[in-house]
């Protein structure tokens, strides 16, 4: 009994939910690749999941070092990213494993995609701080742009028709002192553009428009034309402004997720897995009780002393399911009383808790005396007893959510009591709610069943009469 | 059998149970009033435990019929078998139970009433229990099993008693025991039916069942065993000397069979009645001036009586097969 609760308390205080680091060589082209410089944040970009134990450019030797199990990864890097990009494709990390286990293969491969990810995420996050950096160096020229266009808008609009032709010619000297630093028109207008999200040809058109319109004898039109051009620099360094003030993970990034729980509870495995451990440990510890009972009754001979007794099948059940439930109900209370010490609440209602727990430990006891009479040996018993836990773990939702199975398969599920067990804990433990109707319906209906075909079973053994010879 | 079958406490007409040619009880014929002590003797494997287990309702005869206490046993109500007292031939006790607590859970398989510890305690002191009763059965002796499947029997007072060689395996003083219980038990008018391969205990029995091959060679008084077995009863004659020719063959014309030589002096002779014959012999003696130490009657040892049982009936089989 004590036996596989203390492989279940080794096997808790041992586990460790998130594996080792895998051990990394990174493989790179020479020494002095600038990877090697940026090792550090390579390794960031894999998270904790990988330590960079050194960087190699001998890519057999590496492999070698792999093969032989000295290092778990090699990250070989692109030979040349530029040359590759410039071509049209993607320069392409290389992560290399000689994982056999499948869900580690699979770790291995949603490591390298989220890594790369990450890559791509930085890569893109510098781009976008570099084009900051390039938009902050039109401040200066803007400037001088915006405060002669707002001195011409002046001027127009007091009649001063002399000091707005010297303030347009100051303009179109600003604007020619910006093209000069910034080393061309097209390199200017081209930076206007990539701001304001705008054609290159339609920023130049309009500022070369404005500027032509400016110079009109219509003051009227003229300073229309000049207003135009101190909204257009507004509007330019407007949008420079937003461009320098947004953050460029959130350029390169703009969408996140956050993830909510309505229950509100922790939900680690060691914390999740709590309950449904309990409800398979005592289904396991009724069954085989159950199973042993009358084959090691059968086998002492007792069979034959029932018999000549005034003992009735409903006593003889009546008896056995009573002792076995009482202890059954006390292991159930001891593993529970240890769950709560463990800090894991039961959120629902204790009398529904109880409530799951005594109907599971019944159906349990009727399904093992069922495998009791199709026993011939104590071996056999236990035998079943051990098939009914595999059963349990692989198809009542212990391990893996029932719907993973087909659902052909799942009416293996529902032969057990454990199936229904599960489920109901996890709804008064974790959710907080009463059992769900059906589930309780299931149980119960489940128990009675047993029940009776247990009761033909006992009543086999120790009532009717037999027609060959009794274990004697 | 002149009383009605519901007189008898066992009554038994061809009843038949077999599991092979030669294997289980043929054509058994059984008639037991209340209050007798009844053996059922034979080898391993004559049917005892076979005809024990039909009356008792384990199982269930293939044909004839049979009734106990007025009831079909595989018909049994519980206040029928409540009546009953079931020893099986091993000993059958929880492994994990002290002696004590088996006796207990027989009491509870019979209804004894709650306040059983005065039962329980009684029966403790009158099979010899006391150091025992604390011990597991594999502590304890094969001897203190016995006894305790015994007082398991007797737990809840029945009127008859079915014991499966309840001696087997014990010492000769322990066996000894057992019969003065049984004795004391069928004073109490119960009826005892008890199975031993112990030929010599049908000594201590009412009526005695003689089982071999699964029939019943003879069902008698242990006094009519061992007269149906020599065809009379036995005299032992002791002679100063060596009687001689003349002597013999007037003495063989007394008796009623062959004499049987003990030794040179000493031989046993088969008549009607010991009583009557003694006195005749030393009559004869005296006649022909033979010096007759010693004239009693001799009461052959049960194992004995069997054996010339058996071989009278293999006899009997073989003149049956030449005719």
């Amino acid at each position: 009994m004590v036996g596989p609760f203390l492989i279940l308390l080794i096997f808790g205080l041992g586990y460790r939910e998130n594996p080792p680091p895998f051990r990394t060589l990174l493989v790179v082209e020479s020494e002095q690749s600038q990877l090697v410089a940026d090792r550090e944040e390579l390794g960031e970009a894999f998270g904790g999941a990988v330590t960079l134990a050194a960087t190699s450019t001998d890519i057999e030797a590496s492999t070698e070092m792999l093969e032989s199990g000295e290092v778990d990864l090699l990250i070989v890097a692109p030979t040349d990213a530029l040359a590759s990009l410039d071509a049209g494709e993607h320069a392409r990390f290389r992560v290399v494993h000689g994982e056999v286990d499948p869900v580690m293969r699979s770790n291995i491969q949603l490591l390298a995609k989220l890594s790369v990810d990450e890559i791509n995420r930085r890569v893109l996050s510098g781009v976008v701080t570099t084009a900051q950096g390039q938009s902050e160096e039109l401040e200066d020229p803007l400037a001088g742009v915006r405060d002669a266009s707002s001195q011409l808008v002046a001027a127009l609009e007091g009649g001063d028709r002399a000091r707005a032709d010297e303030e347009l010619a100051r303009l179109r000297t600003e604007l020619d002192a910006a093209e000069t630093q910034r080393g061309g028109a097209d390199d200017l207008y081209a930076s206007i553009a990539r701001v304001l999200g705008a054609s290159e040809d339609d920023v130049a058109s309009g500022v070369d428009e404005s500027l032509d319109a400016a110079r009109s004898d219509d003051v009227e039109a003229a300073l229309a034309a000049a207003k135009d051009i101190e909204a257009s620099i507004a509007d330019l360094q407007a949008g420079i402004d937003r461009a320098q003030d947004l953050d460029p993970e959130l350029l390169v990034s703009p969408f996140d997720a956050d993830v909510e729980e309505i229950t509100q509870v922790p939900t680690e495995p060691g914390i999740f897995y709590s309950p449904g451990t309990i409800v398979v440990l005592v289904q396991h510890l009724a069954v085989t009780f159950a199973a042993l009972s009358l084959v090691r009754e059968r086998q002492l001979g007792l069979t034959e002393v029932f018999r000549a007794s005034p003992l009735g099948s409903g006593e003889a059940m009546a008896g056995k399911y009573l002792g076995f439930a009482t202890l059954g109900l006390a292991v159930a209370t001891a593993l529970t009383g240890a769950m709560l010490g463990l800090g894991i609440e039961i959120r629902g209602s204790f009398l529904s808790y109880g409530l799951v727990t005594v109907l599971v430990i019944l159906a349990s006891l009727g399904l093992g005396f069922v495998l009791s009479g199709l026993s011939k040996t104590d071996t056999q018993a236990v035998q079943y007893a051990m098939i009914t836990l595999l059963v349990s773990i692989f198809f009542t939702g212990f391990v893996l959510p029932l719907d993973q199975l087909a659902q052909p398969v799942q009416v293996i599920s529902y032969l057990i009591p454990a199936t229904y067990g599960i489920r109901a804990v996890h709804d008064v433990v974790f959710r907080g709610s009463s059992v769900e109707p059906v589930l309780l319906a299931g149980l119960v209906v489940y128990a009675a069943a047993m029940a009776v075909a247990a009761w033909w079973v006992v009543r086999r053994e120790v009532v009717l009469v037999g027609n060959g010879r009794t274990a004697t | 059998m002149h009383a009605s079958p519901s007189a008898f406490a066992v009554a038994t007409s061809k009843l038949t149970k077999s599991y092979g040619p030669d294997a289980g009880v043929f054509d058994l014929d059984l008639a037991i009033e209340p209050g007798w002590i009844v053996g059922l003797i034979g080898p391993s494997g004559s049917g005892k435990t076979t005809a024990v287990q039909l009356l008792t309702g384990v199982i269930a005869p293939d044909s004839g019929t049979v009734e106990v206490l007025g009831k079909r046993p595989v018909a049994f109500s519980k206040r029928t078998r409540a009546r009953l007292g079931y020893m099986p031939q091993h000993a059958i006790l929880y492994p994990d139970l002290t002696l004590g607590e088996n006796l207990n859970f027989a009491a509870s398989l019979y209804g004894v009433p709650y306040r059983r510890k005065k039962i329980i305690r009684r029966l403790i002191e009158f099979m010899e229990l006391e150091g025992a009763i604390d011990r597991l059965p594999r502590d304890a002796s094969g001897g203190e099993q016995r006894r305790v499947m015994l007082a398991s029997t007797l737990i809840h007072d029945p009127d008859l008693l079915f014991l499966d060689e309840p001696t087997a395996g014990i010492d000769p003083v322990l066996r000894r025991k057992f019969w003065d219980r049984f004795e004391e038990l069928a004073a109490q008018g119960k009826t005892l039916v008890v199975t031993t391969q112990y030929v010599g205990e049908a000594a201590y029995c009412d009526y005695v069942a003689v089982l071999a091959g699964g029939r019943i060679l003879t069902f008698d008084t242990p006094e009519g065993l061992r007269k149906s077995a020599y065809g009379g009863e036995l005299v032992e004659l002791v002679f100063d000397r060596a009687p001689g020719f003349d002597d013999v063959a007037s003495l063989q014309r007394m008796g009623e069979g062959e004499i049987e030589w003990v030794d040179a002096t000493r031989l046993r002779l088969v008549v009607e009645d010991a009583d009557t014959a003694s006195a005749d012999l030393e009559a004869w003696a005296r006649e022909r001036g033979v010096e007759l130490t010693r004239s009693e009657r001799y009461l052959p040892p049960f194992d004995d009586v069997f054996v010339e049982i058996v071989r009278r009936l293999d006899r009997s089989e073989e003149a049956a097969d030449r005719s």
